[in-house]
């Protein structure tokens, strides 16, 4: 296998682990059990998605009482940012400059931040804190595991070179 | 420099994508616009557009339980839908009560806000027990769901159930119900909202779809605390 295909591979991994995933994971808690009232459930009306959602609630019903209020209603919103943390410190890898960090915070400054909006009442919304917390700490660890993830990834290559 | 400017193209189409989603999880808003105004005993309500009307509660008039955990809030409903003169009234759970009905008084759909005092931590528990109150009022109770939900933009907890209604004008109806769970803030008490359809409705077709079909959603998306 050449650097290109074992960069594309490394690449393409990392894509699935910390962005994929973490948007598939949330977006499954919502179709689950978040109320249909939301947008998204008309886009899944529209991409002629209902029937296979209706069976999935259906289905996943059973563990809404089990499933912790963080869960269903935090857990989302730190996987969010989760993702949006890893593309960015994909997209920046390697580069060192200003606007790096800019963007490397962006997942911190929409989720925190919104967060801390509605806390100051000029963001729509209700202050809760487990959604900061989870926030928070989705990004920082996005921080830490991508930049692991980056460097193991770059030693890999300069082995192989 | 090239690289610099492709990275932030990227990020920004990243963004964007980002944004894009978290958006599907947002929840839609009604944004009537005022245009006249009422008003009656127990609330302020205020005309929007031509087809909703704002209920604003009023602790003036409220007596017993209703006085003593009374809650600021508001909501929009469907300009044709009626508001039950008993509700807020007497021995009523209640503050108020608005309802869709046929000419033959048969209810399509129907939206209460009662009071809840209790805290986030017990709501499953309270859940249970107006189940249970619930289910002597109405023939072949059954609770189908309970669990995490969100009215608007407040997190809740919700049961729902079914029952049917015999021998109606209409014949035999099902009846589906929805019961969610606010627990109170630092400055305010909770609320209980109740909504009901049954399958006289040509919107609803199942529990499933109580405040999510029909003209509940917009009931319910408009509802808010005014004290925060």
């Amino acid at each position: 296998m050449n650097d290109t295909q074992q960069a594309m591979r490394s690449r393409f991994a990392f894509v699935s682990v910390h962005i994929i995933l973490p948007l598939l994971l949330g977006g499954l808690i919502y179709a689950c059990w978040r109320d249909q009232n939301l947008p998204m459930f008309r886009w899944f009306d529209l991409a002629g998605l209902q029937p296979l959602i209706a069976k999935l609630r259906i289905a996943a019903s059973p563990w809404q009482v089990k499933l912790p209020i963080w869960f269903q209603f935090s857990l989302p919103d730190g996987l969010w940012v989760y993702a949006l943390t890893a593309f960015m410190a994909l997209v920046w890898k390697g580069r060192d400059s200003r606007l790096k960090f800019v963007w490397l915070s962006m997942g911190l400054l929409l989720g925190a931040g919104s967060e801390l909006g509605q806390l100051a009442g000029i963001v729509p919304g209700v202050f809760d804190p487990f959604d900061f917390f989870f926030c928070l700490s989705a990004a920082g660890l996005a921080l830490v595991a991508t930049s692991k993830s980056i460097t193991r990834q770059r030693s890999t290559n300069e082995v192989a070179t | 420099m090239k690289s610099q400017l492709k990275r932030n193209l990227l990020s920004l189409a990243g963004l964007s994508v980002f944004v894009f989603l978290a958006l599907g999880s947002y929840p839609s808003t009604n944004s009537n616009q005022t245009t006249t105004n009422k008003s009656n005993s127990n609330a302020g309500t205020t005309t929007r557009r031509t087809d909703t009307t704002t209920y604003k509660n009023s602790s003036e008039h409220f007596t017993g339980p209703l006085e003593e955990n009374y809650v600021d809030f508001s909501f929009d409903y469907p300009s044709a839908w009626k508001r039950d003169p008993k509700a807020g009234k007497g021995d009523s759970p209640n503050f108020v009560k608005v309802e869709q009905a046929t000419d033959d008084e048969i209810t399509l759909e129907n939206f209460a806000v009662g009071y809840y005092t209790g805290q986030r931590d017990v709501m499953p528990k309270v859940a249970d027990q107006l189940s249970e109150q619930f289910s002597s009022g109405f023939p072949e109770y059954k609770k189908v769901s309970q669990g995490p939900t969100k009215a608007g933009r407040y997190d809740g907890y919700e049961f729902r159930f079914t029952a049917r209604a015999k021998n109606t004008p209409k014949g035999d109806l099902d009846i589906w119900g929805r019961v969610i769970l606010l627990p109170g803030g630092d400055n305010r008490k909770g609320a209980a909202l109740i909504m009901l359809a049954t399958s006289a409705s040509d919107q609803v077709r199942s529990v499933e779809d109580v405040g999510e079909k029909g003209e509940l959603p917009t009931v319910l998306s408009s509802f808010k605390f005014d004290r925060d």
